[in-house]
């Protein structure tokens, strides 16, 4: 037999005789930060090349909007297989196979800050937040979009509910925040290509113009153009069922350029009969009185509950779970190691 | 300033830098006074310059367009603009020195946004800067040397008509802060302030533009002033040089060319009021050039109308080719320039409305891809022995909810490789989720660093575990029982602890115990040995007198027995104890040997 490479004897004297001794404040054998952070990031399928994600170009046609749930099989596969790095024998296996269960704990909580790592919030600070949070790791849905309005309108809004929410609704609204499911990823993936990650089912998923791209809107009526006159928050000054257009001047000697002061000054006119309408003292006033509102798209339902509102009972479709069940484990024990 | 909520935006007028663009001298005097005397110390000068983009814009400052970038659409209902990601470029540099404001209110911004139709412009690139702007303006820049720059070169009269006036401009710029929290990240800016800037003109349906951001800084040579003005009870537009030049009547031949002479132009400028319909002046303006050429020749009269116009310009490109007039192109300082056409459909909405909605999997019947039920498609491979082969492939995206698989952990990929009963192909979704997973591990040097790292503590700490287990057994110290704590030093002290507290009272300092212990003094022993019926039994069998029937009394000493000497002088104590041990022997001999009566 192989002699021990230290004995109790020589480790307690070598302690006894270190010039100094340990005293770090963390167990020696904590996930490291940079670690826990990468394996977080693999589990929202981060850096993993498209080609795994969708194996066919057919399954994400030009112009299509593709809804999943995540599998937490394969997202655990990755880990295992980053861990696997450096994994040169029996002593390695049998750490990882001890840690495993808490390190996939601590991974389905760090799942919840890797957008916030993703936008240089600080890593502590992250994982403050995420561990606050101790609910257990849930389902993750989530859509992947190509189309040409990817790259067309950077930076759109993306939110998810849990349940239908009939327009017109304010987004900060407490009724309706409350209703949003906790986004965990929004990236592009290819110029024109963006996935997008949420915690739980959604009923319902928008995606909204960008605010700083929202167009400047002008209505044409025949040859004359207008702009609706709108107040301080940019709906739409109604009298009746109609908003109250202003024509919108043109410079004679080019058709096409707008008189922007001569419109501005219009629009304060317009004032006197409607005072509710924003008052005109700058740029960021004009600018509300020409911006079209942004255009809000909404995906709800499917085919299964439409409309009804009705969160669906969720189905599972079990994985490996026939493996698990008792009689059959113990007939493979009996055979393995006799009776 | 608060935090614009989800789905909502704050609007500002103008967000100025904390120091605008230039050269800076930052003096540093330090006062000292000792006993009420000055004590002057030297003061020091720094120099530094702030340097904003000025005759260029990195492509990353621009955060978004619209209309989109070679996008097609129906955008003949919208006005063009441009978001910048830092939200004080505009302001970052003063428009001129006529355009000046007092602190508080709104600055004039330098950048404008042009829209041009394909045909009317021509983008140069990499012109010298006084190639791009005239003389004039280039002193009034400061003179800087060296500097090459993009440039937009249009007819001059058409700048005129469309560049927006000091005052719109204001207006046509103003600063957004939008609310981050549920988009894509931005590559590098996203604090969420952009700064805007609007164009002025609508493009016609069927028409393909070019939008221009171009800096007009000190370029009050092409800045319309006024964009109205009353002529015949008609409120229309005239540009102002031509009106201020007509009523002057005074040109410089210099300014004209050659070919014409003050009273010409003079006869041209009152033909050009009274003569000519006002329409046809504003029609003739935006000529091109080309037609001009064309009918150089021989078209007097147009000749004339167009010598008019030009008249009412400084004329300071005028070119004369034979006796006509070309229209004098200008020329600014270009930072982006993006194309869009102007048709069809193409807006966000219209995008959306016609999205291909589905769950992953589905796929379009004509694609002749084979989706399984469960997501699963076939693909080809190669396998280890070099053989092609088909398996099935299933990625992280599923279309139904499932289960967690239990099993793992998984320590190689052949753990996770799985063969398909109903068509015996294997299914190496996992499997190669498992080999993403290692080659991502992999290519992060850092990543191998700390687990190796992550593992070497472990196993140490389980090495040190070992140790202080061992170690607890074998000396019988006390457990540690927080494994953070110094080992050395705890064992150190406990050591130390037990020698400080000395070795207690002897349990058996007499040697009672010992004899007490013989077999012959328990009668339990005894009766059991001989098969005998009870305890009692043998109690009568060893003698009534047996110890144990009565305690062993002995007198305490008075004081405690720390030395030999003391034990020894203890005569009453040693006395009795004696007195007991011998009786005890005696009395079992005697039982011993009477033993038989």
């Amino acid at each position: 037999m192989r002699p021990p490479a230290i004995t109790a004897r020589v480790a307690l004297q070598e302690r006894l005789t270190a010039p100094e001794q340990r005293s770090d404040l963390q167990p020696s054998d904590a996930l490291p930060p940079y670690m826990e952070s990468f394996l977080a990031h693999i589990r929202l399928l981060v850096g993993v090349p498209f080609e795994y994600l969708i194996p066919d170009d057919r399954l994400l046609p030009p112009e299509s909007i593709r809804f999943f749930y995540i599998d937490r099989s394969w997202t655990d596969r990755l880990v295992d297989g980053a861990l696997a790095v450096g994994q040169i024998g029996s002593r390695e296996s049998a750490h990882y196979r001890a840690r495993a269960t808490g390190l996939h704990q601590l991974l389905d909580q760090g799942e919840r800050m890797v957008r916030s790592l993703q936008r240089k919030v600080d890593f502590d600070r992250a994982k403050a937040a995420s561990d606050a949070d101790r609910r257990a790791a849930d389902v993750v849905t989530g859509f992947i979009l190509r189309s040409s309005a990817v790259k067309n309108w950077p930076h759109m809004d993306v939110r998810a509910y849990d349940r239908t929410i009939a327009e017109p609704y304010h987004a900060a609204d407490a009724g309706v925040a409350a209703h949003q499911l906790k986004t965990l990823r929004i990236e592009l993936l290819a110029s024109s290509v963006m996935i997008a990650l949420f915690e739980r089912e959604p009923q319902m998923v928008i995606l909204e113009e960008p605010h700083h791209g929202v167009q400047f809107g002008i209505r044409r009526v025949g040859q004359t153009l207008t702009v609706p006159l709108r107040d301080g928050r940019g709906s739409q000054i109604r009298v009746g069922d109609n908003s109250v257009p202003v024509t919108v001047p043109m410079r004679s000697r080019h058709a096409g350029v707008v008189r922007v002061k001569a419109l501005r000054d219009a629009l304060q006119a317009a004032r006197v009969a409607h005072p509710a309408a924003v008052n005109q003292t700058g740029s960021g006033a004009f600018a509300i009185s020409v911006l079209d509102p942004p255009w809000r798209q909404h995906f709800e339902g499917t085919e299964d509950h439409a409309q009804t509102g009705a969160v669906p009972d969720r189905r599972f479709i079990a994985v490996a779970q026939t493996v698990r069940q008792a009689p059959l484990l113990l007939s493979v024990r009996h055979l393995v190691e006799g009776p | 300033m608060a935090d614009p909520r989800i789905g909502e935006m704050i609007l500002y007028d103008y967000i100025l830098p904390p120091l605008f663009g230039g050269e800076y001298r930052l003096r540093v005097d330090t006062e000292v006074a000792i006993g009420g005397a000055d004590q002057p110390l030297d003061g020091q000068d720094f120099f530094f310059n702030v340097e904003g983009p000025r005759f260029a814009l990195a492509p990353n400052e621009v955060a978004g367009v619209f209309p989109p970038r070679n996008g097609h659409g129906s955008f003949d209902s919208a006005l063009p603009h441009v978001a910048l990601g830092r939200r004080t470029l505009p302001w970052e540099r003063p428009l001129g020195d006529a355009h000046t404001v007092a602190p508080g209110q709104t600055p004039f911004p330098f950048l404008a946004l042009v829209l041009f139709e394909s045909s009317e412009c021509e983008i140069k690139r990499n012109m010298a800067l006084t190639d791009v702007v005239p003389a004039a303006v280039f002193d009034r820049l400061g003179r800087p040397p060296g500097i090459r720059c993009d440039a937009v070169e249009a007819d001059e009269g058409l700048l005129r008509a469309i560049l927006p006036m000091p005052e719109e401009l204001q207006l046509l710029t103003h600063v957004r802060r939008v609310n981050v929290d549920d988009r894509e990240l931005a590559a590098g800016d996203s604090d969420g302030y952009f700064a805007i800037v609007m164009g002025n003109r609508i493009p016609q349906p069927g028409a393909t533009y070019t939008a221009c951001l171009v800096s007009v800084e000190e370029r009050t040579d092409l800045l319309p002033t006024t964009d109205v003005v009353t002529v015949h009870g008609l409120e229309v537009f005239i540009d102002p040089e031509a009106v201020a030049v007509a009523e002057a009547s005074s040109l410089s031949p210099s300014s004209l060319g050659t070919s014409i002479t003050a009273a010409d132009a003079d006869r041209l400028v009152r033909v050009d009021h009274d003569a000519m319909p006002v329409p046809n002046v504003l029609g003739n303006v935006s000529l091109p050039t080309r037609a001009v050429e064309e009918e150089e020749e021989d078209t007097a009269l147009h000749g004339v109308a167009i010598a008019g116009d030009l008249l009412g310009r400084r004329a300071r490109q005028a070119a004369v080719v034979g006796g006509a007039l070309l229209h004098p192109r200008a020329r600014l300082v270009l930072l982006f320039s993006w194309t869009f056409t102007c048709e069809g459909d193409g807006t966000f909405r219209q995008l959306m409305q016609q999205l291909d909605v589905g769950m992953i999997g589905d796929v379009d019947p004509a694609s002749k891809l084979a989706v399984t039920d469960t997501g699963h498609i076939k693909i080809d491979i190669i396998d280890r022995l070099g053989a092609p082969e088909q398996s099935w492939y299933r990625g992280p995206l599923v279309s139904q909810p499932l289960s967690r698989d239990p099993l793992g952990p998984y320590h190689s990929a052949d753990q996770a490789r799985r063969v398909v009963a109903e068509t015996g192909a294997e299914n190496i979704s996992y499997a190669s989720a498992f080999e993403v997973g290692r080659l991502l591990a992999a290519a992060d040097g850092r990543l191998a660093q700390e687990l190796m790292r992550w593992r070497r503590g472990a196993f140490r700490s389980s090495s040190r575990q070992t140790n202080i287990d061992r170690l607890q057994v074998s000396t019988r110290l006390a457990a540690i029982l927080n494994p953070l704590d110094p080992v050395a030093l705890r064992y150190a002290v406990n050591v130390i602890d037990k020698i400080a507290r000395g070795v207690g009272p002897l349990v058996d300092p007499h040697g009672i115990d010992v004899v007490l212990a013989s077999p012959l003094m328990q009668p339990d022993v005894v009766a059991r040995a001989y098969g005998l019926d009870s305890a009692d039994a043998a109690a009568r069998l060893l003698g009534v007198d047996a110890l144990p029937s009565r305690p062993i009394v002995v007198a305490a000493p008075a004081a405690p027995l720390l030395t030999l000497e003391a034990v020894l002088n203890d005569r009453a104590g040693i006395e009795s104890l004696s007195g007991v041990r011998l009786r005890t022997i005696a009395n079992a001999i005697v039982k011993i040997l009477g033993g038989g009566e």
